[in-house]
């Protein structure tokens, strides 16, 4: 099934793009990533973590890397649609920083009564 | 049983319940995973297994969700599906009537609609006209079932010899190789488990043997 490059996945989706944006990865090193990057408010089990990457695997968005060593470790890399989902989520949050700037609703101020 | 199964044995055997094509593509990597965590000297063991205790119920639930639809969708055919739709049309009407009948009160009941001719028809013809398409369509998908089993065999059967090639090919690092008895190797196709393996050649012992290289 292709899916639209559209912006707005989901929070575990984009997070797992982003963690294998660096370098391909395997399962644990994916998990470790995605908790670093979030500053430790992804948190994911293996289940959640092998579910979201047997549906990216699904929809094309990332593959798994020829056969090297370790039979159990298969590392993951982005493929050419991934790029693009990951630019396309990526403009969309740089835009709506932006526009938050532009709106001065950064730097603490937001719900304070002007 | 592998290194990793006999260290969690009682997590391998909870594996067992995701659909297979997951488990065969992930159950491995699952506990490679949580053996990773669990050695990883930075995180709590107690932490690990709460969150372990709630990932597995959810995601398990999720695949299942996932394989149940995707079966529905691929294994129910076209007829049974244009047979239900039919069907339901059909006896909709009647339903529609009862339900409009209780709004306004049974004035329907008073009306021209309810007489015998009527009540017939929706009573009696529709519905078996319904019961009709449906039993076609039970009957016809109890004999393509009959079919699709036949032709699995077939192909089991062929995956078969595809695994035993693949383990022929991939004797040096096993240390063991298979010797072919009678029927030829065929092109590789998938690659087996070495358990799976061993099962098959000791259901087919006529056509292959084990041997230590």
């Amino acid at each position: 099934m292709s899916k639209k490059v559209t912006g707005l996945l989901p929070q575990v989706t984009f997070s797992i793009l982003f963690a294998l944006s660096l370098k391909p990865r395997h399962g644990y090193e994916i998990m470790q990533q995605v908790e670093h990057d979030s500053v430790g408010k992804v948190k994911l089990g293996p289940g959640a973590l092998y579910g979201t990457i047997k549906q990216l695997r699904e929809d094309n968005l990332i593959e798994e890397m020829p056969f090297e060593g370790n039979e159990r470790r298969r590392y993951y890399r982005l493929t050419k649609k991934g790029w693009d989902t990951l630019n396309a989520e990526l403009a969309y949050f740089q835009n709506t920083v932006e526009l938050a700037q532009q709106r001065k609703l950064l730097g603490g101020t937001l719900g304070v009564a002007q | 049983m592998n290194k990793l199964e006999q260290r969690f044995p009682r997590y391998s055997k909870l594996l067992s319940l995701y659909p297979s094509n997951y488990r065969q593509n992930y159950g491995e990597q699952m506990l490679q995973t949580l053996a990773d965590m669990l050695d990883d000297p930075e995180r709590s063991k107690t932490a690990v297994w709460s969150r372990l205790t709630l990932d597995f119920p959810l995601s398990l639930l999720k695949q299942q969700l996932i394989y149940t639809g995707e079966v529905m969708a691929m294994d129910t055919p076209y007829y049974v599906k244009r047979s239900a739709v039919v069907g339901s049309a059909l006896v909709a009407p009647f339903f529609i009537f009862l339900a409009l009948n209780g709004i306004m009160h049974n004035r329907l009941q008073h009306s021209w609609v309810w007489n015998s001719w009527f009540l017939f028809v929706w009573l009696i013809l529709l519905p078996a006209i319904a019961a009709l398409a449906n039993i076609q369509a039970l009957v016809r998908s109890r004999q393509a079932a009959g079919t699709a089993q036949n032709k699995r065999r077939r192909s089991n059967s062929s995956q078969l010899m595809a695994c035993i090639d693949h383990f022929a090919s991939e004797s040096w690092h096993t240390g063991y190789r298979v010797l072919p008895r009678q029927r030829p190797l065929r092109n590789r196709q998938s690659v087996p488990r070495t358990s799976q393996l061993a099962c098959y050649l000791a259901v087919h012992p006529k056509w292959y043997c084990l041997d230590k290289s």
